[in-house]
C-alpha cells in the first residue's frame, strides 16, 4: 500500500511538472465558496443525460424501452456514490480528476457515435469542470483546512479502467450507452458531494481544505492518469471507439 | 535406263523405314478422390472456404478436371447447394473454392462433399465420377461461448435495396424470444429447433449508424447492426477555375452522403500528364499547375466507395478557367464635381482586362446602377522567369551536332506575347568567337552545328520588353562517356519512379530525358529538370502507354552547367504480352531433328521484357514429350509440348528425338512478366525417313556419275569401239588374254593357225545356227583324248580350191557348247571377190603368226586348267597359214584382205587340256559373203 502510494505520487509530481506549463497559465479564482459554486453548477450542468446521453441513444437509436432498459452503468465503471461519500476532499478531487480523465478518452473514442455538437459540448466541459478541480486542489493546498489532512477513508477501489469493448456493434452501442448513463450518474453524485462541502463547511472536519491541501493538492492536476488510464494491450485510439470498417 | 533405276532405288528406299510408332495415348485413369478436403469459414464476408488436394500418381502434367461440390444444412441429407468447378489440376495442386452464403453461416451446421471427374480430351469416353468423399462438418456454432442467444451476422454492411438474411440461435432453446427491427416486433421462419431465420427485402437507409436488429429472451438482448450504405451517387457541376495560374481547384456536388461513416474517397486524375491526387474533400479538390506549361487537362474524378466506383471526366483549358481574385488598393484620385478617377491594383495573371462599374448613392444606399464595363490591357513586362532548356547532342564526323529545346514560358512568366529567343553560343576556347541566333516564337528548339570545343549556350526569351534571364548549357566538343549500363525499372501508376547515385558533390541538379512516344519517329524529347538535393524522382506523362519501353537518360549537371550521363533506365509503364512471335527460320532438318532460329526478332522493341521463349512442339501422334519439354493445354484444349529458353539472347534451338516420317508443329513465342505471344501461328514440318540423306548423299551422286559416264561414253564411243568391241577385235589387246593369264590355266593355249590345215573351206550360206559340213577334215591329236576337239583347216586342198582370190576372209565365231560338238574344222573357200582392205597387218604373215602364237601360248599358258568355264580363242586367219608339217600346195600369196569377225567360244570342257605345241583348238568360221570387208 505504501508502495502505491509513492508511486502515485511520484507519477503526480511528473505529470504536474509536464502539465504545469499548460494547465497553470489560466488564472484560478482565490475564492474557495466561488470555486466550490462554479464545480457544483458544472456538475449539475454534466449530470443532465439530455448533454450526452440522450443524443447518444437517438442517434444509435436504441432508444426502444427494451434497450433502454439494459442501457445501464456497468458496476466499476465509476466510483460509487458511497465510495465517493467517504472520501477525503483531497481523495475525492483526486479520484474526480483521474475520472474526468477516463470520461475525456471515452468522449474522443465515442466521437463518431456522437452528434458533433453534443460531443464537442460535452468534452469542453469535462476539460472546465478539470480546470476547476485543479484550481480547487490548489486553493486547498493554499488553505489551513484541517479537514484536508484528516485521514480518509479507503478510497474507492482501483482507478476504473475502461471495460474491454464488445465485439459487436450492436453490444457496442448498449455498452457506450452504459457508459454515459454512468457518466451522468457519476457527475450526479460529485455534484452532491460538492453541495454537502458547502453545506457542512465549518459543521465537519472531514472535507476541511486547510489539512487536506498539504498532501493531496498536489496530487490534483487535471487528468493527470491519463495514460494510466489507457486499458493493457490496446492502442488509445481504439478505446471504444467506432469500428474500423 | 539410268534414271529408271534411280527412281527405283528411291521407291525402295523410301519403302524401307516403314515402321510403327509407339505413341504414348492417355489412357483411361482411375477416377481421383479428393484428399485433404478441409472446410473453413470467413465470418465477416459470410463465405466457406474449401480447400483440397488430388493426388494422381500417374499423371505429373496438368489435365483438367471438374469438381462436383454438394453442400447440406442442418443435416447431411438436405442439400441447398450443388455446383460444378472445372479447373486445370496439377499434380499434388492445393485447390481452393469459395461460396458465399445467404443465411449466416453460423446459424447452421453445413456438410461438404465433393465428387471427381476427369474433363480431358486426352481421356478417351466414357467419364466417370469418382466416389463422394466423405461430409466435412462445417460448425460455426463450436465457437461461439456460453450465452443463451446469438444473433448473426454481425457488422453486415449491405447497399440500400438489397436483401439481408438474419438468424438468432437459442442454445438454451429458449421459446418466449422476441425479436424487433428498429422497435418493430417482428416474426421469422424456423429453420432448426433451435434456429429462426428473418429475411429483409430492400433494405433501406434508417441512420448513419445502422440499422439494429435485436432478440430478448430472458436476458440481455443481443442484436445486430445493419449498416446500410445509400448508393452513391455520380459526382455533379464537376468544374474548375484557376486565380492565379498556379493552382486549380475543382469542385463538385457529390449528391447525397451515403450514409456511412467511412465516405466515398474521390480521386482526380489527369490523363494529359498521367497524375492523380486524393482528394481531401468530398467536394473540392486542389490541383497544382506544372512549370511545363500545360494548358489543357483532362480531368477525371472518381468517387469510390465499397460497393460502387462513378466518374465524371471534363476537357479543362487553364486560360478558360481564370477566376481573378478581387482587384486590391482602390483609391479615388482626382475627384472633381463630376469626375473622378479610381485606381486599384490587380494580382498580375495576364495583360487583358475588363472593368466594369456601377454606381451607387453612398449615404442612403438603395440599388446599384447599372454597370459599364470597358477591357483595356495592362503593359507588358520582361518574362520573369528563364526559359526551360535541355539538349540533344549528336556526333557527325566528330563534330557536335546540339540541338536547343526549350519550353515555352506559362502565362504567369512569360508577362505578355513571347516574340522571339535568342540563343548565343560562345566558344569557350575561343572567347572573341560569339555566335547570336534569333528564333522567332512560337518555335522550341533550334539546331546548332558546333566543332570540338566547348560551348557555353544562352537562351533567352523576349517579349517586347525585354529578355528573360538566360538559361544556360554548356556542350563539351569531345562525346561524353555512354557507355553506362542500361538498368531496368517497373513502371506503376503514378509513372517511372527512380533514383541514382550522385557522382558528383558539387552537382547543381540533374536531368532525366525521356522520349514521349519512343515507338515514333522523331523521338518527342522530354526532360525534367531537379535540384541538387533529389535523387529521385517519379516520372509521369499522360504520354506513357502499355507496353511501350521507355528509355531513360539521368545527367548530372556541373558547375559549369555541364551535363554528364550519370545512369540509363528502361522500363515499361506496364509489361504486356508479346504482340506477334518472331519469324522463325527452320533448317537442318533431319529424320530426328532440326534446328530453329529467329535471331532477327528484336528484344528491345517488344511489349515487356523479354525473359525468353517458349518453344511449342505439337505431334500428330501425340507422343511422349521429350526431355526438357513438358506437357501443357493450349486455348482449344489440344496438348503440347513446351520447352522453356530461359535466355532472351538464345534465338536458336535444336528440335531433337524426333520420330521420323512424322508430322510436327511448332511455334516459337517470346514471353513476358505479363505473358506469351500469341498461340495461334503454328508452322507444319514432316520429317524425312531415315534413308533420305543416303539418297541424298550416296545416290544422287552415284547418278550423277553414271550420267557423266553416259555422256562421256556417249563422247568417245567410237573411242570405246575400237577399244572395247572393235570391229576386228585385236587378240593381242584382248581381256581375255589377262584373265587367262590370271586364270594362270597351263591347259588352255591360243590356237596356234599353223597347227590348223586349211585343206577345205566351205561357205554355207544358211541362217544363223546351221550346221556347217567340212570337207576332207583330218583327226587331231586331242581326238584321241575323247574329246571333241575341232580343227580348223584353213588351207584349202586342190580339191576344193576354185582359184586364187585376191582376199581371204574369216569370220570368227563365238558359239557355244553345241557349237563345239560339231567336231569339224570347217573349210572355207575363198571369196576371190573380197575387196582390198587392211594389208598392212598382213603384209608378213609369217612373222605375225609367230608372234600372236608366242604370245597366245604364254598367256594360255598362265590359266590353270578347270578355272575358266569358256575360253575364248581368237584366231587370225590367213591365206598362207597352214599347217608347218604339210606345206601348203599352193605358195603363199600376199593376201589382199584379212578380216577378223567373230570370237568362238570354247568349253573348257572342250578346250584340249593336251598342251603341245602340235595342239590346235578347233574353229569354225562362217564366212559369209555379205560380212566381208566393209
Amino acid at each position: 500500500m505504501g508502495a502505491q502510494r509513492m508511486q502515485r505520487t511520484l507519477l503526480s509530481l511528473v505529470l504536474r511538472l509536464l502539465l504545469l506549463c499548460t494547465v497553470a497559465t489560466g488564472k484560478c479564482s482565490g475564492k474557495y465558496h466561488e470555486l466550490l459554486l462554479q464545480l457544483q453548477r458544472q456538475a449539475d450542468l454534466m449530470q443532465d443525460p439530455s448533454t450526452l446521453l440522450d443524443p447518444y441513444i437517438h442517434l444509435q437509436g436504441l432508444h426502444s424501452p427494451v434497450l433502454q432498459e439494459h442501457c445501464r452503468e456497468r458496476p466499476g465503471d465509476f466510483p460509487s456514490e458511497d465510495a465517493l461519500w467517504r472520501l477525503s476532499r483531497q481523495d475525492f478531487l483526486q479520484t474526480l480528476n483521474t475520472t474526468l480523465g477516463l470520461i475525456l478518452r471515452m468522449l474522443s473514442a465515442l466521437q463518431q457515435d456522437l452528434p458533433e455538437a453534443a460531443h464537442q459540448q460535452a468534452e469542453m466541459n469535462v476539460r472546465g469542470f478539470g480546470n476547476n478541480i485543479h484550481c480547487m486542489a490548489q486553493l486547498l493546498r493554499g488553505s489551513s483546512d484541517p479537514k484536508a489532512a484528516e485521514p480518509t477513508q479507503p478510497g474507492p477501489g482501483p482507478t476504473p479502467l475502461p471495460p474491454t469493448p464488445p465485439s459487436s456493434t450492436f453490444q457496442r452501442k448498449l455498452r457506450n450507452c452504459g457508459f454515459l448513463r454512468g457518466y451522468h450518474r457519476f457527475m450526479r453524485t460529485a455534484g452532491q458531494v460538492l453541495r454537502g462541502w458547502g453545506e457542512r463547511q465549518g459543521r465537519s472536519r472531514r472535507h476541511s481544505p486547510c489539512r487536506a491541501l498539504k498532501r493531496g493538492a498536489r496530487r490534483t492536476q487535471p487528468f493527470p492518469e491519463i495514460r494510466r488510464l489507457a486499458p493493457r494491450g490496446q492502442p488509445p485510439g481504439s478505446l471504444w471507439g467506432a469500428p474500423a470498417r | 535406263m539410268a534414271l529408271f533405276a534411280v527412281l527405283q532405288t528411291t521407291f525402295l528406299l523410301a519403302l524401307l523405314p516403314l515402321r510403327t510408332y509407339q505413341s504414348e495415348v492417355l489412357s483411361e485413369p482411375l477416377p481421383l478422390t479428393p484428399e485433404s478436403l478441409n472446410v473453413s469459414i470467413n465470418s465477416t464476408k459470410q463465405c466457406m472456404h474449401l480447400q483440397w488436394t488430388v493426388h494422381n500418381p500417374d499423371y505429373h502434367q496438368e489435365f483438367k478436371m471438374v469438381f462436383q461440390i454438394q453442400i447440406s444444412r442442418f443435416k447431411a441429407s438436405n442439400v441447398i447447394w450443388l455446383e460444378n468447378y472445372s479447373t486445370t489440376v496439377k499434380r499434388n495442386q492445393v485447390l481452393h473454392w469459395s461460396w458465399e452464403s445467404e443465411l449466416p453461416l453460423e446459424c447452421a451446421i453445413h456438410f461438404v462433399r465433393m465428387r471427381t471427374m476427369v474433363d480431358d480430351a486426352r481421356i478417351p469416353a466414357p467419364r466417370l465420377w469418382s466416389n463422394w468423399s466423405s461430409w466435412e462438418k462445417a460448425d460455426a456454432q463450436n465457437s461461439l461461448g456460453d450465452h443463451p442467444l446469438y444473433v448473426f451476422p454481425k457488422d453486415k454492411l449491405v447497399e440500400e435495396g438489397s436483401n439481408v438474411t438474419v438468424c438468432y440461435i437459442s442454445m438454451n432453446h429458449q421459446d418466449n424470444i422476441s425479436c424487433y427491427l428498429e422497435d418493430v416486433l417482428i416474426y421469422g421462419r424456423q429453420l432448426d429447433q433451435n434456429v429462426w431465420a428473418f429475411e429483409f427485402k430492400n433494405v433501406s437507409f434508417i441512420r448513419k449508424t445502422g440499422t439494429n436488429f435485436y432478440c430478448k429472451g430472458q436476458g440481455d438482448p443481443e442484436g445486430v447492426v445493419l449498416l446500410v450504405s445509400k448508393v452513391l451517387e455520380e459526382p455533379k457541376n464537376f468544374s474548375c477555375e484557376t486565380q492565379d495560374l498556379k493552382t486549380l481547384t475543382c469542385t463538385w456536388d457529390p449528391g447525397n452522403d451515403t450514409g456511412l461513416i467511412q465516405l466515398p474517397s474521390y480521386t482526380l486524375f489527369e490523363s494529359f500528364s498521367g497524375k492523380k491526387t486524393l482528394c481531401k474533400h468530398r467536394n473540392r479538390c486542389d490541383w497544382q499547375v506544372t512549370q511545363d506549361s500545360q494548358e489543357m487537362y483532362n480531368f477525371t474524378l472518381v468517387a469510390e466507395n465499397y460497393f460502387r466506383k462513378r466518374s465524371v471526366s471534363i476537357l479543362f483549358n487553364l486560360i478558360h478557367g481564370v477566376h481573378p481574385m478581387a482587384p486590391y488598393s482602390l483609391f479615388p484620385k482626382s475627384v472633381s464635381a463630376t469626375n473622378a478617377t479610381v485606381t486599384w491594383k490587380v494580382y498580375s495573371i495576364g495583360s487583358k482586362y475588363m472593368a466594369r462599374v456601377r454606381c451607387a448613392y453612398a449615404d442612403h444606399f438603395w440599388k446599384w446602377s447599372e454597370l459599364i464595363s470597358q477591357n483595356f490591357t495592362t503593359a507588358e513586362a520582361a518574362p520573369s522567369e528563364a526559359p526551360d532548356v535541355w539538349r540533344d547532342v549528336t556526333f557527325v564526323s566528330g563534330h557536335p551536332t546540339v540541338t536547343l529545346f526549350w519550353k515555352p514560358l506559362s502565362k504567369v512568366h512569360a508577362n505578355g506575347k513571347i516574340l522571339f529567343y535568342n540563343v548565343v553560343v560562345e566558344n569557350l576556347d575561343e572567347p572573341s568567337s560569339l555566335k547570336v541566333l534569333s528564333v522567332p516564337a512560337p518555335a522550341n528548339s533550334t539546331k546548332v552545328t558546333l566543332n570540338q570545343s566547348s560551348y557555353q549556350i544562352c537562351v533567352t526569351a523576349h517579349n517586347s520588353v525585354g529578355p528573360s534571364p538566360a538559361s544556360t548549357v554548356a556542350i563539351s566538343g569531345h562525346p561524353g562517356n555512354e557507355n553506362v549500363e542500361e538498368g531496368r525499372m517497373n513502371g506503376t501508376e503514378d509513372g517511372f519512379p527512380m533514383s541514382w547515385k550522385p557522382q558528383s558533390r558539387n552537382a547543381t541538379g540533374y536531368v532525366v530525358e525521356w522520349c514521349d512516344s519512343p515507338q515514333h519517329l522523331p523521338c518527342v524529347l522530354r526532360w525534367k529538370n531537379l535540384g541538387p538535393t533529389n535523387t529521385d524522382t517519379v516520372i509521369s506523362s499522360g504520354a506513357f502507354r502499355p507496353g511501350v519501353r521507355y528509355n531513360f537518360r539521368i545527367y548530372e549537371i556541373s558547375t559549369k552547367r555541364m551535363a554528364h550521363l550519370l545512369e540509363k533506365k528502361a522500363g515499361y509503364l506496364k509489361e504486356l504480352a508479346p504482340s506477334y512471335n518472331p519469324k522463325v527460320n527452320m533448317s537442318n532438318l533431319t529424320s530426328h531433328s532440326f534446328t530453329l532460329s529467329w535471331k532477327d526478332y528484336p528484344t528491345e522493341s517488344q511489349t515487356g521484357f523479354i525473359q525468353g521463349y517458349y518453344v511449342y512442339l505439337k505431334s500428330k501422334t501425340g507422343e511422349k514429350c521429350h526431355r526438357g519439354f513438358e506437357k501443357t493445354f493450349l486455348t482449344d484444349n489440344s496438348v503440347c509440348c513446351k520447352y522453356t529458353i530461359d535466355n532472351p539472347d538464345q534465338k536458336t534451338f535444336v528440335v531433337k528425338d524426333l520420330q521420323p516420317e512424322s508430322a510436327y508443329e511448332f511455334l516459337v513465342t517470346p514471353y513476358t512478366s505479363a505473358g506469351e505471344g500469341p498461340l495461334d501461328d503454328f508452322r507444319k514440318v514432316t520429317t524425312p525417313d531415315e534413308y533420305s540423306h543416303i539418297l541424298i548423299h550416296i545416290i544422287l551422286p552415284m547418278v550423277f556419275f553414271v550420267f557423266v559416264i553416259m555422256i562421256i561414253c556417249y563422247l568417245k564411243s567410237q573411242w570405246l569401239k575400237d577399244k572395247c568391241y572393235p570391229d576386228i577385235p585385236d587378240p593381242y589387246k584382248s581381256s581375255v588374254l589377262s584373265l587367262i593369264k590370271f586364270k594362270e590355266n597351263p591347259h588352255i593355249t591360243i590356237m596356234n593357225v599353223n597347227d590348223c590345215v586349211p585343206d577345205a573351206i566351205e561357205v554355207v550360206n544358211k541362217p544363223e545356227g546351221s550346221k556347217m559340213q567340212f570337207v576332207g577334215t583330218r583327226k587331231s591329236p586331242t581326238e584321241t583324248k575323247g574329246t571333241k576337239p575341232a580343227y580348223l583347216d584353213l588351207l584349202p586342198t586342190e580339191k576344193n580350191y576354185s582359184g586364187p582370190g585376191p582376199c581371204i576372209c574369216f569370220e570368227n565365231f563365238t558359239y557355244n557348247q553345241a557349237a563345239s560338238d560339231l567336231g569339224y574344222c570347217g573349210h572355207f573357200p575363198v571369196t576371190p571377190q573380197a575387196p582390198h582392205c587392211q594389208l598392212g597387218p598382213l603384209t608378213s604373215p609369217e612373222n605375225l603368226l609367230k608372234t600372236l602364237e608366242q604370245s597366245y601360248m604364254n598367256s594360255l599358258g598362265e590359266i590353270p586348267a578347270g578355272e575358266a568355264n569358256l575360253n575364248y580363242v581368237s584366231q587370225l586367219a590367213s591365206p598362207m597359214s597352214g599347217d608347218r608339217e604339210s606345206p601348203p600346195t599352193n605358195p603363199p600369196e600376199p593376201a589382199l584382205c584379212s578380216e577378223y569377225k567373230m570370237q568362238m567360244a570354247i568349253p573348257l570342257g572342250l578346250a584340249s587340256p593336251a598342251r603341245s605345241e602340235n595342239s590346235s583348238l578347233s574353229s569354225t568360221a562362217l564366212l559369209d559373203p555379205r560380212e566381208h570387208c566393209h
